[in-house]
């Protein structure tokens, strides 16, 4: 099937990839900037807790990192594929949506996560390292999510 | 632990306060608050009468040195503000300090100071507000307020610059030709203007809205003349403010030594909580506290030589008495007790559970690594770190379990095949490809479900551990039908499933699927039996017990959770091969490609092993706390804290 002369398989795998980097990119874009605020509104009373909140503001970026590796998991995978038919292309869109849906929702909230759990780094700083593993609770998801698209695109047959 | 009791007369009580606090082998019972309001005899050494005294002089000294770190040339680092390191001073050179050295000076002088400096901040913020009104008026070349005279008039305002038409047809109206109106200058949309009129007539035009008066007060002179003088008043306050910044980087020079004061009164304010929480009587007192069964000979052999007339007595916690916790541990597991900490401290009843958590911990993190050089890179970084930082013992354990970590991730990334991701695939010498392929155990990349059946498996071996352990705490707590009961009871029936599930994948053990088969029937059939043993009533049991068994679906979304290392380790090496695939690229265009190319796997590679980094370490511990530690472990017990001099910046050495 072609649409227009557009080879449609290879259009829906491109797709495919480009949610998951699109959709983790903005679930992290929103969590880490959720959690950025807190920081400076944190960092403004008390600079020398930077280390500390770095760390925090950090851990909701890595929906984004998932969803590149998802977009270039599916390049490798297409590397020396001539003709992506319309079933291979709808396939791999796809297998996309688990880390890109995944990854839009948890990196959103475990920026509020973060960002919440940042008030502990003010009021406990001992705590500091139980306050790194509530947002990584949130992440879990994101983790499953991927690890799902691996799995859906390496069962994709060429 | 064991319960010590300190009975001997006042007169040596601040002396013995002083010496346990040096010897650091007791936890003693201290005053949460100390009683500011009555004037106390000097005991602190002589050189304060009270601790509300030293408390004062504490907070004074730490107030100069916040001040003074503003003029500190040496920036904390993203590194020191992480590690809170302190700074090392010997015996001799914190005595010598405490003698020679006499804080209030530098502290009055900072005072002023800072308060000089708040003064000179809002006199310039003053004198900058009086520049910016006159600058609208800097091009008037008259004395406001001079002009005036009973015949003539002189206003002073502004106009919006659609409206001077207005104004002027408007003062035309009012006072035909008593008036004169000379623009002064624009700013903005604004037309500063002078108007000057007849006495006799008030334009009612200029109390309108359309008119805005300005207040001119320059003591007499032209605006441009009062400028000058308010530039050279900001230049003197300014000269003041440099000299002052000046003498300010100076005293800089002198942070140790009021950081020494600082962390002496610290422990000053320490012992008097401590004589605080003394029972005394006329002529005697009585401390409490606890110490590791370990050093109560020493402790004896040391008090009595030190102080022959204090008596010490050693008693054991009595049953429902929760003593502080002091893990113990060979040195190889000692770092990971920081994991541990970060959960908790267990209680006094409990097993630590850090020796099983240890070698778990360190191949999760490797795993989820999954990288050889980033192994490497995480040990040189321990070790830069240790050289650069010199850390205390306790921080030790922190560099002491990435080095550990940093090990294993080495070992466990050549089987998984990454270093630097795939940066191997592109050195073509045969030897290199040779030894690489034949270390390599499962490629994640090539493999991805054997990589995460072995993850899953790892996950299998964690948790069943931890229901033995648990079993073994209920059996070795008397409770040995519930040992086999409770936990017995799931051994079997998971055991007989993890064998039905190998059996149906296995073709080579497919005979061993019908006794499984059997074995996981007779296990469901057991747990039901058995979990809802104490509810009232058969149908009670029966439900509770259905229930539980239901509950046995936690034990596969555990499991599950485990695959979270093969993805993270992929996440990492497909990241690494990305960085290493763009930097391929650069480095084949000419001249700067290899520059860039290099330049790009640095920043690159570096910057996925702090992201995957922290990933890898999180995510081991969350697998240790919410699916190892819930199989057995509570935590809730309270650490203990020997009695010792606390510091906020120096550490004695030597």
């Amino acid at each position: 099937m072609e649409w227009l002369g557009i080879n449609a398989g290879m259009a829906l795998a491109i797709l495919g990839a480009a949610l998951a980097v699109f959709l983790g990119g903005t679930g992290s874009s929103i969590g880490v900037g959720i959690a950025g605020q807190t920081s400076a509104g944190i960092m403004s009373e008390d600079p020398e807790k930077f280390g500390k909140l770095i760390l925090l503001q950090a851990l909701p970026g890595t929906q984004g990192v998932y969803g590149l590796l998802i977009g270039f998991w599916i390049l490798i995978r297409l590397t020396g594929v001539e003709v992506v038919t319309v079933d291979q292309g709808w396939q791999l869109l796809f297998a996309c949506l688990p880390a890109a849906v995944n990854g839009l929702m948890s990196g959103i909230w475990q920026g509020k996560v973060s960002a919440a759990a940042m008030n502990i780094i003010v009021k406990h700083p001992d705590a500091s390292g139980k306050a790194l593993i509530l947002p990584a609770m949130v992440e879990t998801y994101a983790i499953f999510g991927l690890l799902a698209s691996l799995l859906l695109i390496n069962r994709v047959v060429f | 632990m064991k319960k010590v009791h300190l009975l001997a007369h006042l007169s040596v009580k601040t002396e013995l306060v002083a010496t346990l606090q040096e010897w650091a082998m007791v936890q003693l019972h201290a005053a949460a608050e100390t009683d500011r309001h009555t004037k106390k005899p000097a005991r602190l050494d002589g050189t304060v009468a009270s601790t509300g005294e030293a408390e004062a002089i504490q907070a004074e000294i730490g107030r100069a040195l916040a001040y003074l770190k503003r003029y500190d040339t040496y920036k904390e680092g993203l590194i020191d503000s992480f590690m809170g390191l302190k700074a090392g001073v010997s015996a001799a050179q914190d005595a010598a300090i405490r003698r020679s050295f006499d804080g209030r000076a530098i502290t009055q002088l900072t005072r002023e100071y800072d308060k000089r400096l708040t003064e000179i901040a809002s006199e310039r913020r003053q004198l900058q507000a009086e520049q910016s009104a006159l600058l609208v008026w800097s091009n008037l070349n008259a004395v406001p307020g001079a002009s005036a005279s009973n015949t003539v008039q002189v206003v002073f305002g502004s106009v919006a610059e659609k409206d001077v038409a207005t104004l002027k047809a408007r003062l035309e109206a009012e006072c035909q030709d008593l008036y004169h109106v000379e623009q002064v200058q624009t700013s903005g949309s604004k037309v500063n203007l002078a108007v000057i009129h007849h006495a006799s007539v008030v334009p009612a035009v200029l109390k309108e809205a359309l008119f805005s008066p300005a207040s001119l007060n320059t003591g007499g002179q032209v605006p441009a003349e009062v400028m000058l003088y308010l530039r050279s008043k900001l230049r003197v306050l300014d000269d003041e403010a440099l000299a002052i910044a000046q003498a300010s980087a100076l005293l800089v020079g002198e942070k140790l030594k009021l950081q020494v004061l600082y962390d002496h009164y610290g422990s000053l304010i320490q012992r008097e909580r401590v004589q605080g929480a003394a029972q005394d009587t006329a002529q005697t007192f009585w401390l409490e506290g606890w110490t590791d069964a370990d050093v109560e000979d020493r402790l004896t052999d040391m008090l009595s030589k030190r102080f022959p007339d204090v008596y010490v007595r050693f008693e054991d916690p009595e049953p429902g008495e929760a003593p502080p916790i002091k893990l113990k541990n060979s040195k190889l597991v000692q770092p990971f007790e920081l994991v541990t900490n970060m959960y908790g401290w267990p209680m006094y009843t409990e097993v630590d559970p850090t020796t099983a958590l240890a070698p778990f911990f360190g191949l999760f993190f490797a795993i989820a690594l999954g990288d050889s050089g980033y192994g490497l890179l995480v040990l040189a970084a321990c070790w830069w770190l240790m050289r650069k930082y010199k850390p205390d013992a306790a921080s030790s354990k922190f560099f002491h379990l990435f080095i550990i970590a940093g090990v294993v991730s080495v070992v466990v990334g050549f089987a998984v095949n990454g270093f630097f991701g795939n940066l191997l695939d592109y050195v073509p010498i045969e030897a290199v490809q040779h030894v690489r392929r034949s270390l390599v155990v499962i490629d994640p990349m090539t493999n991805p479900m054997a990589m995460m059946i072995f993850s899953i498996a790892l996950g299998v071996v964690h948790i069943l551990l931890g229901i033995v352990i648990k079993a073994s705490m209920t059996w070795r707590g008397g409770d040995k039908a519930g040992a086999l009961l409770d936990q017995g009871s799931w051994l079997f029936l998971l055991v007989s499933l993890i064998a039905l599930a190998v059996s149906a994948s296995v073709p080579a053990l497919g005979a061993m699927a019908l006794p499984a088969q059997y074995a996981s029937i007779a296990g469901a059939v057991l747990v039901v039996l058995t979990q809802g043993r104490s509810a009232k009533g058969i149908v009670g049991k029966l439900g509770v017990g259905l229930y539980a068994l239901y509950g046995g679906v936690g034990y596969f979304s555990d499991a599950l959770s485990y695959t979270r290392l093969m993805a993270l380790g992929m996440a990492g090496a497909v990241i690494a091969m990305v960085v290493n695939t763009i930097a391929m690229m650069v480095a084949a265009s000419p001249i700067i490609g290899w520059p860039f190319a290099i330049l790009i796997l640095i920043v690159g590679h570096l910057f996925n092993l702090l992201l995957a980094g922290l990933g890898c370490f999180v995510h081991s511990a969350r697998l240790q706390f919410v699916e190892f530690f819930t199989k057995f472990f509570e935590g809730g017990g309270v650490p203990y804290k020997p009695f010792r001099r606390e510091s906020k910046f120096t550490i004695i050495r030597g």
